[in-house]
C-alpha cells in the first residue's frame, strides 16, 4: 500500500471531484496550449516566408500591405511599379540580390506570381515532378494548389484576371503545367509560379479583351497600363492613393502617360509596336533611380512589376537603402522583419487577452483544486490519525497530500496537452480547406510546453501547501480520543 | 515488558493522569476499568506514544518511548504497538485487505500480502479481503480492525472500548476473540473499558482513576 496506491484509491472514491478538478486545470492548460501553439507556428510560418528578404520594393502604399501582398500573398498589392525604376534600384551596390515579382491574376483563386527561379531557389523549393518554366506560358503549382486542383503535368489552365475568384477568365491564353513542386511548408505551397513574362503576355492579351477594342493588337502595351490602373479600382475599390501614385507616376514619364492613361482612347494608336521583353540594363550602377524611361522608349516604362524582393549586400544597406528609396523615388520600401513585428505586435495584443484568460482558468482550477484538497483532507482526518497510529511519520502525511495534489495537477496535465494539442488539430484539420496562410498543426511542440508542464506540477503542490500542513498538525491523540 | 513511572499528565491545572508506578508484563493481559472521563484513555495514548506526558517514563522493553524523537515514536509504535480503536477507524477508501497492508506500508516494514490473507482466514473474514469497509457489518468491521492492528506482530496489544456497545453474549466473544488473538501472535492485550461484564475474564485488572499510589499497587 504506497502513498501513490493509497491516494489512488481516495480519488477513486470521490470521482466526481476527480474528474472536475483534472478537467478545470486542463481546459486552462488546453487554452494556453492552442495559443503558444498557435503563436509558435504564425511567427515560424512569417519568418520561414521572409527568410533571406531584406527588404521589398513596392509601389507607395501601406507598408504592411505591401509585405503581406509580395512576401505572404495574403493582401492586395499597393499597386504596381514600372520595371526601369525597380531595375534602377535593383542595380544598386547596396543590393546583393534581387528577386522580382509581377501579380495580376489567379487561377481558383491560387495566385499566379511571374518571377525568376531565384523565387523558387529563395525557399528551397524542389520539384516534386518536372522542371521550371523555361519559355512564357509554362507554369509551375504549389503543392497545396497541385492537391487542390487535381492539374497535372502537362495540364493546361485559364488563369483569372484579379487576384480572387470569380474574374474573368482568358481562355484564349492557356497556361501550361510543366513543374509540380514538392510541399516545403512556405507561402510557395499555395501559389502557382511562373516568369514575369508570362504575367505580362496573359496582361496585356486580357488589357485588350478588357478595353474591348482589340481591333489594334499594336494598343496592347499602351493599354495595358490603363489596365493595371483598372485593376488596381477593381481590386481595391475606392482606393484613390493608387490613382494618385500613378498620376504622379505618370507625370514623369510624359510621353507614355499622354498615350496611356485613358484605357480605351484610340490615342494609344500613337504608341509604337509593343516590345516584348524589357531590357534589364536599363539601370544606372550604383546611382538613383533616375526618372523612369525617357520620351522615345516609352514601352519598357510599361512593363511593370508589382513587387521586388532584395537582399541587401551589406548590414549598412538597412538603414541606408529604404531611407533613400522612401526619400529619393516614388517607390516604397518595406522591411518584413519590421513589418512582422508590427503585425505581430497587433495581435500580440489579442493573444496575451487569450493567454491571460488562459492563466486565469488555471489559477481558478488551482484554486478549486487547493479547496478541494484542503476538503478531502479535512474528510481524512481520522484516517490520517490512524496511519500515525501505524506508525507514520508527520513528514509521510505531508507527502501524502503533496503527492496527491501533483498527482491531480499531473493528470491535468497530460489531459490538458492532449486537449490542446487535439484541439490545435481539430482547428487546423477545419481551417485546412480555406487556404488559410497560417496552416495550424497540433502535432508540433513548443519548448514553452515543458515551463507549463512544470508550472502546472508547482501549482499542484502549491495547492496542497495548506492541506500538507493541516495533515500535519493533525493532532491524533484528540481525533482519536473523540472516535 | 512495560513500566510507567512517575507519569503525570493534565489537560489543565486538573491531572487526569497520575501513576507512580505500573508493570505490565510481557503475556499479562490487563484489563484498565474505569468510568468515562478517569484517564482511561488518556492513559492509553501515553502507553502508545501518542500523548507525551507532563514528566514521568515510559518503558516499552527496554525503549524510553518519550527519549525517541517524534518521528522515531511514531515508527516504534507502528512496529510495536497495535491498537484497535473504538470506532475501528478503517479507511473507508481501501479495501479490507488495503486497509491491513496500510499497517507495514505505514511502518516502514516489507509488505507481506501472506500475513494478511492468514490473519484474515484466522479471524474468520478471510472472505471479506476485497470488500470495502462500508460492506461490512459492525462485527466484521471489529475483526479487520484486530487484524490491522495485529498485522506488524507488535507485542503490545491495545484496544479501547472493544465491548462497551455491545449486548452480553457478543462482548464476551469479543472478549474471547482478543483474547485469543492476542495469544495466538504472542502479544500482551491491555483493554480499556467502562464495561465491567468482561472484568473476570482478566486475570490483572487495574481500576480508574489512578492518582495514589496503592491504587497502582494494587496491580502489583
Amino acid at each position: 500500500m504506497s502513498l501513490l496506491q493509497l491516494s489512488l484509491a481516495y480519488l477513486r472514491r470521490r470521482p466526481f471531484g476527480t474528474v472536475l478538478n483534472v478537467v478545470l486545470l486542463a481546459l486552462g492548460l488546453a487554452t494556453i496550449v492552442v495559443l503558444l501553439l498557435f503563436s509558435a507556428q504564425v511567427e515560424r510560418n512569417l519568418s520561414a516566408n521572409s527568410e533571406g528578404i531584406d527588404v521589398v520594393i513596392g509601389a507607395k502604399g501601406s507598408p504592411l500591405q505591401l509585405i503581406l501582398s509580395s512576401v505572404y500573398h495574403v493582401d492586395s498589392p499597393t499597386g504596381n511599379i514600372p520595371v526601369t525604376e525597380a531595375e534602377a534600384l535593383m542595380q544598386n551596390t547596396m543590393v546583393a540580390a534581387a528577386i522580382p515579382l509581377a501579380l495580376g491574376d489567379s487561377y481558383r483563386g491560387y495566385r499566379i506570381v511571374g518571377s525568376t527561379v531565384d523565387y523558387l531557389d529563395l525557399y528551397d523549393a524542389k520539384l516534386d515532378a518536372g522542371a521550371p518554366w523555361s519559355t512564357t506560358r509554362e507554369v509551375v503549382l504549389g503543392a497545396q494548389v497541385a492537391a487542390e486542383t487535381g492539374l497535372a503535368l502537362g495540364d493546361e489552365l485559364v488563369s483569372a484576371h484579379g487576384l480572387s475568384e470569380g474574374g474573368a477568365t482568358h481562355d484564349d491564353v492557356p497556361l501550361t503545367v510543366v513543374g509540380l513542386l514538392a510541399p516545403n511548408g512556405t507561402v510557395l505551397d499555395r501559389l502557382i509560379l511562373t516568369s514575369v513574362e508570362t504575367v505580362w503576355a496573359v496582361h496585356s492579351d486580357h488589357s485588350a479583351d478588357d478595353a474591348h477594342h482589340d481591333e489594334d493588337g499594336e494598343h496592347r502595351d499602351g493599354e495595358h497600363h490603363g489596365d493595371a490602373h483598372h485593376e488596381e479600382d477593381g481590386e481595391h475599390g475606392g482606393h484613390g492613393d493608387d490613382d494618385h501614385d500613378h498620376g504622379a507616376h505618370d507625370g514623369t514619364v510624359p510621353t507614355a502617360t499622354a498615350a496611356s492613361t485613358p484605357p480605351s482612347t484610340s490615342g494609344a494608336a500613337a504608341e509604337p509596336p509593343a516590345v516584348p521583353v524589357v531590357s534589364t540594363q536599363a539601370a544606372l550602377p550604383g546611382g538613383i533611380a533616375p526618372p523612369t524611361g525617357a520620351p522615345g522608349e516609352p514601352s519598357s516604362a510599361e512593363r511593370q512589376y508589382t513587387a521586388v524582393l532584395l537582399t541587401y549586400a551589406s548590414p549598412m544597406a538597412a538603414v541606408m537603402f529604404p531611407r533613400m528609396v522612401n526619400a529619393e523615388t516614388n517607390l516604397l520600401a518595406a522591411a518584413p522583419a519590421v513589418e512582422t513585428q508590427r503585425l505581430l505586435s497587433l495581435l500580440g495584443v489579442g493573444l496575451d487577452a487569450l493567454r491571460l484568460f488562459g492563466i486565469v482558468l488555471i489559477i481558478a482550477a488551482a484554486l478549486g483544486l487547493g479547496i478541494a484538497l484542503y476538503n478531502a483532507m479535512r474528510d481524512r482526518r481520522y484516517d490520517l490519525a490512524v496511519m500515525r497510529s501505524l506508525g507514520a511519520r508527520r513528514r509521510t502525511l505531508v507527502g501524502h497530500a503533496l503527492l496527491e495534489g501533483t498527482l491531480l495537477a499531473s493528470m491535468g496535465t497530460v489531459l490538458g496537452l492532449f486537449l490542446g494539442h487535439g484541439a490545435a488539430s481539430a482547428l487546423g484539420a477545419a481551417t485546412a480547406g480555406t487556404r488559410t496562410p497560417v496552416p495550424l498543426s497540433g502535432l508540433t511542440f513548443v519548448p514553452e510546453e515543458f515551463a507549463l508542464i512544470a508550472l502546472m506540477l508547482g501549482l499542484g503542490i502549491v495547492a496542497a501547501l495548506i492541506p500538507a500542513i493541516q495533515a500535519y498538525r493533525t493532532d491524533i491523540a484528540r481525533l482519536l480520543a473523540q472516535g | 515488558m512495560i513500566a510507567l513511572r512517575n507519569v503525570r499528565f493534565a489537560y489543565t491545572n486538573e491531572p487526569v493522569l497520575d501513576v507512580p508506578y505500573l508493570r505490565i508484563d510481557e503475556g499479562a493481559h490487563h484489563l484498565l476499568l474505569g468510568p468515562s472521563g478517569s484517564g482511561k484513555t488518556t492513559l492509553l495514548h501515553v502507553l502508545t506514544g501518542l500523548q507525551r506526558p507532563d514528566r514521568g517514563t515510559v518503558m516499552i522493553g527496554e525503549q524510553d518511548l518519550y527519549d525517541l524523537s517524534e518521528g522515531a515514536r511514531d515508527t516504534f509504535r507502528g512496529r510495536h504497538i497495535g491498537i484497535v480503536f473504538q470506532q475501528f477507524h478503517l479507511v473507508q477508501a481501501l479495501t479490507v485487505v488495503q486497509n491491513l497492508m496500510l499497517a507495514p506500508s505505514m511502518a516502514g516494514l516489507p509488505a507481506d500480502a501472506h500475513r494478511a490473507r492468514s490473519l484474515l482466514g484466522a479471524l474468520g473474514i478471510a472472505e471479506k479481503a476485497r470488500a470495502y469497509p462500508d460492506e461490512l457489518s459492525q462485527g466484521q468491521r471489529q475483526r479487520v480492525a484486530i487484524a490491522r492492528a495485529l498485522m506488524n506482530k507488535p507485542p503490545l496489544l491495545i484496544a479501547d472500548e472493544p465491548t462497551s456497545a455491545l449486548d452480553d453474549s457478543t462482548a464476551e466473544a469479543v472478549a474471547d476473540l482478543l483474547l485469543n488473538a492476542a495469544d495466538r501472535e504472542g502479544a500482551t492485550l491491555v483493554v480499556a473499558t467502562h464495561d465491567a461484564r468482561i472484568a473476570h475474564r482478566f486475570e490483572h485488572r487495574l481500576a480508574l482513576p489512578l492518582v495514589s499510589t496503592e491504587a497502582s499497587l494494587e496491580n502489583e
